[in-house]
């Protein structure tokens, strides 16, 4: 367990580096850019060309890149972070610590200011949706498997189909226009003062039940193939074959190993529930994380595309090394 | 037994990024033990046979009509104003589906719309095919250091949330219908490379490649000739699948702000303009967003008709 718990960590800190180097590389590509982004669309072309001599960013990009990770690892100082560039960049937890991701050209703080607040925003989105969409697919999936071609197996099959081909945008419009302006029993977007939190709960519904929706039907049908499957497998023969009640059956042979499946499919929805809050905050205007993300893209700010990736990613590897231990715990076949 | 640990999450990823696609199950019904001289209708051949992907066709077929007849339809130009119509931007005579909020027809939108979807989507998912091809068979027929190097990178880019990769990539590069496709062929080769490679390891040792290596048939030959073909089951689904998803995601981008610039007519870009809107003419955002989820439709009912049908044999 622990050479494969080291082994599968040091795989993890690997791609880390790597898809770390990728962003980098792309968003670093061209320097000057890199410059006339940090100083904003009203700069004179001099002041572009001395902040681009000055941050050295004529060097070759490995060079910058091992410059940008000696900031993050906390062996240096950031290099906006000096009064003679007169840029006001100023770190309030001092120059040199570990995860200093820089500072935030496009909302004007160092970037551990904004981005663990939006994160959390984005948790509470995100848990409340996977807090529904894991009991939810789970029985859906179950009561499917158990009998195939049955009527709740053709609606469920019908349903996942349907909400797999729609887009999160795609049911955040459908949605709001039926419950916000048809019916108008839920509000459609969050109050425009970003810092304020959500005061009324009912603006989760909406953003929610877009989660939800895309993603339950393709977990389900995970459950329900795993289950099909399971219920097929000779010991579940014998345990109906030696007069065990069907609930028995189900319950105590079927569903542990039933389970095994889906449970890195529902980990790994983690993945997707990342891709999938870009969309559906941006749709209701909530203040999270993946709208974050958007706006730093669309505006250029470099140093939070970055930050926002590098924690995206480690969420995403996080949960894929949590799935394999899982795997591992809950298969005593891939122990032996 | 350590190899199903590395690749029960790899499958699933696989799986994941073609949402919706049972990519565990199109793998499983892989036809890689095929009986030699028996012959079977092609799947082709037998599609009529299910009504789900029919349906699918017929619904595909419906845009492709549409989009082929746009300059011959008498509909206004996508990207003329019509500025008196913006008092009454509802469906009337003049604007069968209403006008968008810069008073330009949305029905004439929604069909030359459909002519960029339907050029920029298969034209990504076919480059991302022969680039994820390409990359699994090498990977495949050439274990150890090749293989790894091909693995390792893919696993790097398939460990991004695929929006995210996307939302990144064409922020950096800028938004164009090249960037589109350059962006979704970096998000896709790598997963098709995966499942062609899965494939390619189990068919190299059939007795088929043994035999054409033995008449000394070029590596080459062995990988487009002998192993590619047998591939076809698992990747035609994955195909269809792919493009409905790839519909998906020229939408999200137009809806982000990063898909094909304007005044052209993109499906997502008509939604993001209409949504501001949505409260007052929430059906000026409905209509693309029905004609999007239709043709994804579309895409998914035939990849799933194709599912079960190869899942028959």
């Amino acid at each position: 367990m622990v050479a494969f718990l080291i082994r599968r960590s040091s795989a993890l800190v690997l791609t880390l580096v790597a898809a770390s180097f990728l962003v980098f590389a792309v968003t670093q590509f061209s320097p000057t850019n890199v410059a006339r982004e940090t100083l904003g669309a009203y700069a004179l072309p001099e002041q572009v060309n001395l902040l681009y001599s000055k941050l050295q960013l004529g060097d070759p990009l490995v060079v910058r890149y091992v410059r940008w990770a000696e900031v993050l690892l906390g062996v240096r100082k950031d290099p906006l972070d000096n009064p003679a560039l007169g840029l006001h960049v100023e770190e309030p937890h001092g120059g040199r610590f570990f995860g200093n991701f820089g500072y935030s050209t496009l909302f004007r703080v160092p970037v551990n200011e904004i981005i663990w607040d939006r994160l959390g925003n984005t948790a509470i989105l995100a848990g409340i949706a996977f807090a529904i969409i894991v009991p939810l697919s789970m029985l859906l999936g179950i009561l499917a498997g158990m009998q195939p071609d049955s009527f709740v197996d053709r609606t469920l099959s019908v349903a996942s189909i349907t909400m797999t081909s729609m887009p999160e945008y795609a049911i955040g419009v459908i949605l709001a226009a039926l419950f916000a302006v048809w019916l108008k029993v839920l509000p459609g977007t969050s109050p425009l003062a970003t810092g304020t939190g959500w005061p009324l709960p009912s603006q989760y519904v909406l953003p929610v039940a877009v989660l939800v929706l895309y993603d339950s039907g393709y977990v389900a049908r995970m459950v329900r193939a795993s289950m099909i499957d399971v219920l097929g497998r000779p010991f579940v023969r014998t345990a109906i074959l030696k007069g065990l009640p069907r609930r028995r059956v189900i319950l105590r042979h079927a569903l542990r190993n039933a389970m095994i499946a889906p449970f890195t499919v529902i980990l790994l929805q983690v993945n997707w529930l990342i891709g999938g809050v870009v969309v559906t905050e941006t749709v209701f205007a909530y203040p999270g994380f993946g709208r974050m993300l958007l706006q730093a893209s669309l505006f250029g700010d470099i140093s939070l595309i970055e930050a926002a990736t590098l924690i995206a990613l480690v969420i995403a590897i996080g949960t894929q090394l949590l799935s394999d231990v899982g795997y591992w715990l809950l298969d005593p076949q891939v122990r032996g | 037994m350590k190899s199903r640990l590395v690749r029960a999450p790899s499958d699933t990823i696989a799986g994941q990024t073609i949402q919706g696609g049972d990519g565990a199950a199109a793998l499983r019904a892989a036809p890689t033990i095929e009986a030699i001289g028996v012959a079977r209708p092609s799947l082709l051949k037998r599609l009529p046979s299910s009504r789900v992907a029919m349906v699918g066709i017929g619904i595909i077929l419906f845009w492709v009509i549409l989009a082929l007849l746009a300059p011959v339809l008498p509909i206004p130009s996508p990207t003329a104003q019509d500025y008196l119509s913006m008092a009454h931007p509802g469906p009337s005579w003049h604007h069968l589906l209403g006008v968008d909020p810069l008073g330009r027809d949305t029905l004439s939108r929604l069909i030359w719309g459909a002519r960029i979807v339907l050029v920029v989507a298969p034209v990504s998912v076919v480059v991302a095919y022969i680039v994820g091809c390409t990359m699994g068979l090498v990977a495949g027929y050439y274990p150890g250091f090749v293989d790894g190097a091909i693995s390792r990178l893919s696993d790097v880019i398939l460990s991004f949330p695929v929006v995210v990769l996307y939302v990144v990539l064409i922020a950096a590069v800028g938004a164009s219908a090249l960037n589109i496709v350059v962006a979704v062929v970096v998000a896709s080769a790598p997963a098709i490379s995966r499942i062609v490679r899965g494939l390619t390891l189990q068919l190299v040792r059939q007795d088929f490649v043994a035999a054409a290596h033995l008449r000394r048939e070029s590596a080459l030959f062995v990988m487009v000739v002998e192993v590619l073909p047998n591939c076809r089951g698992p990747l035609i689904t994955d195909f269809c699948l792919r493009l409905g998803y790839t519909v998906i995601t020229i939408g999200t981008l137009g809806f982000l702000g990063l898909g094909i610039p304007p005044p052209a007519p993109d499906w997502g870009g008509m939604v993001q303009q209409a949504t501001p809107m949505l409260t007052v003419y929430p059906e000026m955002a409905l209509f693309p967003v029905l004609a999007l989820v239709s043709l994804v439709l579309g895409f998914n009912l035939l990849a799933d008709g194709l599912n079960e049908l190869s899942r028959a044999d």
